[in-house]
């Protein structure tokens, strides 16, 4: 059971890993490039009314498309203040993986439809009262 | 460019080990806990506050397993209970709110508070959020059914 679990663990890790690396070096070099300066311009905006920079824009998309790795690959090399990291987490916590997930709740038969429109409203909502709430200094 | 590919690198060692650190004994002990069946004797704890916001007693189950092990497995445990007729719809549907909303929360919680994040908040707001939310579904579908 034990050994069972590690392997799981390393298993797991590997499929991480395919996942992780590559979108670390894409933002990487986004980054380098300036084109993520110029993307963040774009979703700036938006972003704000969430207290996030628009450098978060990725994350979050890659948040809700693929997983909460994705996304944490997408902003870890971004310098992100605790307060942005703790309102990612929670709206991420709240609306991710979408596609694959709501299809796990259409197979339990429970309304896929509302649940993806719930949470990602719950999130967003979250992130708006956070932004309101939390103070500047985390 | 050099100074590019040496710092990218070192990050991403960092945060590949970040991860490592945090997942692969997380998984270990999650089995470990399936395992012993951990959850079977921790849920009569539970009961009384879940059947408040509308859960009834063979929800509490794959509600726990899908809160500690993530969406897919307490949505396996709730496929095969549906199946078996001993989880209605309105309960499944009651089940997928409150774990689509708040689930596999060690895992998240923890890589999140690596990369920085406050813990406390993460799992406080999404807790009081996914009760509340849960409640209100469970009261108006309780009065829809009488």
């Amino acid at each position: 059971m034990f050994k069972e679990g590690i392997r799981q663990g390393l298993f797991s890790f590997y499929s991480l890993f395919k996942v992780m690396a590559p979108i670390y070096i894409l933002v990487s070099i986004l980054k380098y490039y300036r084109l993520l300066d110029y993307l963040a311009g774009h979703f700036a905006p938006f972003m704000k009314y969430v207290g996030l920079p628009g450098e978060a824009a990725p994350a979050m998309v890659l948040g809700w498309g693929i997983n909460i790795y994705a996304a944490i690959a997408a902003f870890a090399g971004l310098n992100m203040t605790p307060r942005q990291v703790t309102i990612l987490g929670v709206m991420l916590g709240t609306s991710h993986t979408l596609f694959m997930e709501t299809a796990v709740v259409g197979r339990m038969k429970a309304r896929p439809g509302v649940i993806l429109v719930l949470r990602l409203g719950v999130g967003i909502i979250l992130g708006l009262l956070l932004n309101i709430i939390l103070p500047e200094n985390l | 460019m050099s100074e590019f590919v040496v710092s990218t690198g070192i990050g991403l060692f960092k945060l590949l080990g970040l991860v490592f650190i945090i997942v692969v004994p997380l998984l270990v002990l999650l089995e470990i806990f399936r395992y012993y069946g951990f959850l079977e004797k921790g849920i009569g704890a539970i009961s009384p506050l879940t059947r408040k916001i509308g859960f009834e007693n063979e929800s509490i189950f794959p509600l726990a397993a899908g809160i500690i092990f993530g969406l897919s497995y307490g949505a396996g445990v709730i496929i095969g209970e549906t199946q078996k007729g001993r989880i209605g719809r309105n309960q499944a549907f009651l089940i997928a709110v409150y774990l689509g909303l708040f689930h596999a929360i060690i895992e998240d919680t923890l890589l999140f508070a690596a990369q920085g994040a406050v813990w406390w908040i993460l799992l406080g707001v999404r807790f009081v959020a996914s009760t509340i939310i849960t409640a209100i579904f469970g009261l108006w579908l309780g009065k829809r059914a009488l």
